[in-house]
């Protein structure tokens, strides 16, 4: 079943405009763009030195930045030395997003970076 | 418990709950003091059917995942584009499953 849905999926992505493939169900369905448009494209900006366009791009490269560089030791530290260390965060992170004034200034944030990438059609 | 209060309750919450847990469900609430009633039964189930109808037109941004209470998953699934759809198109047969399992969790605490 797995398999079908890869398949599926990879058929109703499979657009080429202009060489690129669109693999947002937001975009897909609904033709906006989600909070997540961009990262990967403000990633390589960020990787590449360019800091102040990756960061108009979309802000969220803030948090993509900081899991590719974090994510690797601790799953590793999590894997060799401290089993269930991502799984005691991952509780950690929910407790956090428990507090409902911090998910909801979250959820805000995210809204307005969906109304930026709209606004400059990503 | 009044087994009557208890039938009731699973008839009326069985399509929220796993099938398989159901059983050992109604054994623990039977063993279990009438007083904790009020807080099995104020607890509020959520209906895996809306939870599905919400995944099919809300999935790509998390928000199914934050209608059952997996908040983390819910923000990661909204910062991911759907798991770069991926995550969004598999949650839509995984979704009813978690949805009944959430519910499940939310009872535990009670009983004992």
């Amino acid at each position: 079943m797995g398999y079908a849905i890869v398949v599926l999926w990879l058929l109703l992505v499979h657009h080429h405009e202009g060489g690129s493939v669109v693999v947002c169900p937001s975009k897909l369905l609904y033709g906006l763009s989600c909070p997540a448009c961009g990262v990967t494209r403000a990633t390589l900006l960020f990787f590449h030195g360019d800091i102040i366009a990756a960061l108009r791009l979309n802000p969220n490269v803030v948090l993509a930045v900081s899991g590719i560089i974090l994510f690797p030791p601790l799953m590793i530290y999590d894997r060799c030395c401290r089993p269930g260390l991502l799984l005691m965060l991952y509780n950690k992170l929910e407790r956090l997003l428990s507090i409902k004034i911090l998910l909801f200034l979250l959820l805000a944030v995210e809204f307005c970076i969906g109304v930026w990438n709209n606004l400059h059609h990503l | 418990m009044d087994v009557q209060k208890v039938d009731m309750f699973i008839m009326a919450n069985s399509a929220n709950l796993p099938s398989e847990r159901l059983p050992f469900l109604r054994e623990r609430m039977l063993q279990m003091d009438d007083d904790k009633w009020g807080m099995i039964a104020s607890q509020s189930l959520v209906n895996p059917t809306t939870a599905l109808i919400i995944s099919f037109f809300l999935g790509a941004f998390g928000v199914d995942r934050l209608y059952i209470g997996d908040t983390g998953l819910g923000i990661l699934k909204l910062l991911t584009c759907g798991g770069v759809g991926l995550w969004a198109l598999i949650d839509l047969f995984l979704i009813m499953g978690a949805t009944k399992d959430k519910n499940y969790e939310k009872l535990l605490p009670y009983l004992g």
